[in-house]
């Protein structure tokens, strides 16, 4: 069930939408392109508002897993699929090469592996050009090579001015890839924004002998303005000080801790992954 | 279209039907005539019975005689195909994503396949004709050929009984979004249910009046009507149990029907 969802997607950029199983992302991606109805609220694409049942113009998909007629080989399906969109079998064509499946586009769509699969769903989502096109777990499949040729179509299609919604598992390829990511959980946007907001400020990491050291290390740095939104914290391997440090100030910072007698074992820039915001995120729920 | 053309479930449902049908409407009857195997009543008559029936100007009546109850059987399963596939195989779920509204989609479905219906009626009444013609000169029969108003009578009524039980598949492919199901609903309702609730209504009358707006009687009753070939109380399925009028009014009323019901179905409800 979608309850509260409130997200505007920037016309061409990437954006990501992540949460766990169930959460209702691609209920949501199925409503965004009106294979499902909603009840309540409304959808805009391109200004458009989306009509339950009725595809937005202009806007391709490859929702969940895809779905071509088994006997028919890739190319004809992809065509069939170009035919409904008045285009002619050059643009289906075009659309198998740029997901590198030209070598076996005409071999039957039931002897293709998943990857394979899910390369050919992208290619009937890319028909007639698409200004949005919304991709629900597109690497689901694909080696490492694919993934990677994925994320590279995709960086592609953005740079044209295509606005891509993605739906994934993999965290480390939405934060690589996305401009903006929305978390969803339990049929509600729990975070929506910029990556980089998201994640947080580079961090650095001042790793001291012990909790004194790392305290006096604090306040040394703090009176020359150095830090801002410091803690004392303790890992595995021992103390440190985690605190905001403007990058050009961190060489004067450090030479301000040793001058003062600070044991610094190790300065590291540290940033939060998605992965962790998310972790957060879901044990704030919780 | 060029999903049903090269798709083997369709010419295996098309060709078994053309095949048994070919079987049952000639080359049984030929050879029972050949080698005098008929037994019912005197062999002369019987003879003259069967010859009268592979002559070409009865050719029409008989290529129509299977259509209600084992042509009907096929088309069902041809239109659980054609509309339940997409459901089981999430094809449904990518052409709705391709500017095309569902209508035009269940329409577009719903159109290939009555041209499969168009060009199967018109084979099977061609081979008919063609080979009632072969045997009437190999057995120095009749040869006259059916006069165009009988042929196009039943052309019109084979294309009716056939594209009616092709609706009702179509809509049960589309109610149930598989096609497991409605198939085996189907051939059983078909095949089976529909002759013993008839045989249930010959002992309780009220049960008779519920049979007669079946869709089986109709299109028998339809059939049945035009059938002037003699063997038409022999054939199952072919029936005179409602008038010609009652029976295409009925006949009619049963392809709006399905037709309706699977269009509002694949527009209404949520395709996930």
């Amino acid at each position: 069930m979608v309850r509260a969802v409130d997200w505007s997607v920037p016309r061409g950029t990437v954006c990501g939408l992540v949460g766990p199983n169930g959460a209702g992302k691609t209920t949501l991606l199925r409503m965004v392109v009106g294979l499902v109805g909603r009840t309540s609220g409304s959808v805009r694409v391109g200004g458009a508002t989306v009509v339950n049942g009725a595809p937005p113009p202009r806007t391709g998909a490859l929702i969940e897993s895809p779905g071509f007629v088994p006997h028919l080989s890739g190319r004809a399906n992809v065509r069939l699929l170009a035919k409904l969109r008045g285009q002619g079998d050059a643009a289906a064509d075009a659309a198998i090469a740029r997901v590198s499946l030209q070598g076996r586009a005409n071999d039957r769509y039931r002897t293709y592996s998943l990857g394979m699969k899910q390369r050919l769903g992208v290619a009937g989502a890319l028909i007639g050009a698409p200004g949005l096109l919304v991709l629900d777990e597109p690497s689901n499949g694909l080696d490492p090579a694919g993934v990677a040729d994925m994320q590279a179509l995709i960086h592609d299609l953005a740079r044209q001015g295509v606005t891509v919604i993605v739906s994934s598992h993999a965290l480390g390829d939405v934060e690589r890839l996305c401009h903006q990511v929305a978390v969803m959980v339990e049929g509600s946007l729990v975070a929506v924004g910029a990556v980089a907001d998201l994640v947080g400020p580079v961090r650095t990491r001042i790793r001291t002998s012990d909790h004194l050291a790392a305290a006096r290390a604090a306040s040394v740095a703090l009176p020359h303005g150095h830090l801002t939104r410091h803690v004392v914290r303790r890992d595995d391997c021992g103390w440190f000080l985690d605190a905001e440090v403007s990058p050009d100030l961190v060489p004067r910072m450090v030479r301000a801790l040793v001058e003062a007698g600070v044991d610094v074992h190790e300065v590291a820039s540290v940033r939060r992954t998605l992965a962790e915001v998310y972790e957060t995120l879901l044990r704030d729920r919780r | 279209m060029s999903r049903l053309r090269s798709w083997p479930a369709i010419w295996a449902v098309v060709g078994a039907w053309v095949l048994l049908s070919f079987l049952f409407a000639y080359v049984f009857p030929y050879l029972s005539y050949r080698t005098g195997a008929a037994t019912i009543g005197d062999d002369d008559v019987s003879r003259f019975v069967i010859g009268l029936a592979l002559s070409p100007a009865r050719a029409p009546d008989v290529a129509i005689q299977a259509m209600p109850l084992f042509g009907g059987a096929m088309m069902t399963v041809l239109g659980v195909l054609v509309t339940g596939s997409g459901y089981s195989w999430d094809t449904w779920k990518t052409v709705a994503t391709q500017d095309v509204t569902r209508r035009a989609l269940i329409t577009g479905s719903i159109a290939a396949a009555s041209l499969v219906t168009v060009g199967l009626v018109t084979f099977v009444m061609a081979l008919s004709v063609g080979t009632s013609s072969v045997i009437a000169r190999a057995e120095g029969l009749q040869t006259d050929l059916p006069d165009p108003w009988t042929t196009l009578q039943a052309l019109g009524a084979g294309l009716l009984v056939l594209e009616t039980w092709l609706l009702i598949g179509c809509a049960l492919g589309v109610v149930f979004r598989s096609t497991g199901l409605p198939l085996g609903l189907a051939l059983i309702w078909t095949l089976v249910v529909e002759n013993l609730l008839r045989g249930v209504g010959l002992l309780l009358p009220i049960m008779g009046y519920a049979t007669d707006v079946l869709p089986g009687t109709a299109t028998g009753s339809l059939v049945g009507a035009l059938s002037r070939a003699h063997l038409g109380e022999a054939t199952p399925g072919v029936l005179t149990d409602i008038s010609e009028g009652r029976a295409l009014v009925t006949v009619v009323l049963y392809a709006a029907a399905a037709a309706s019901l699977a269009a509002t179905f694949f527009v209404r409800r949520d395709l996930d």
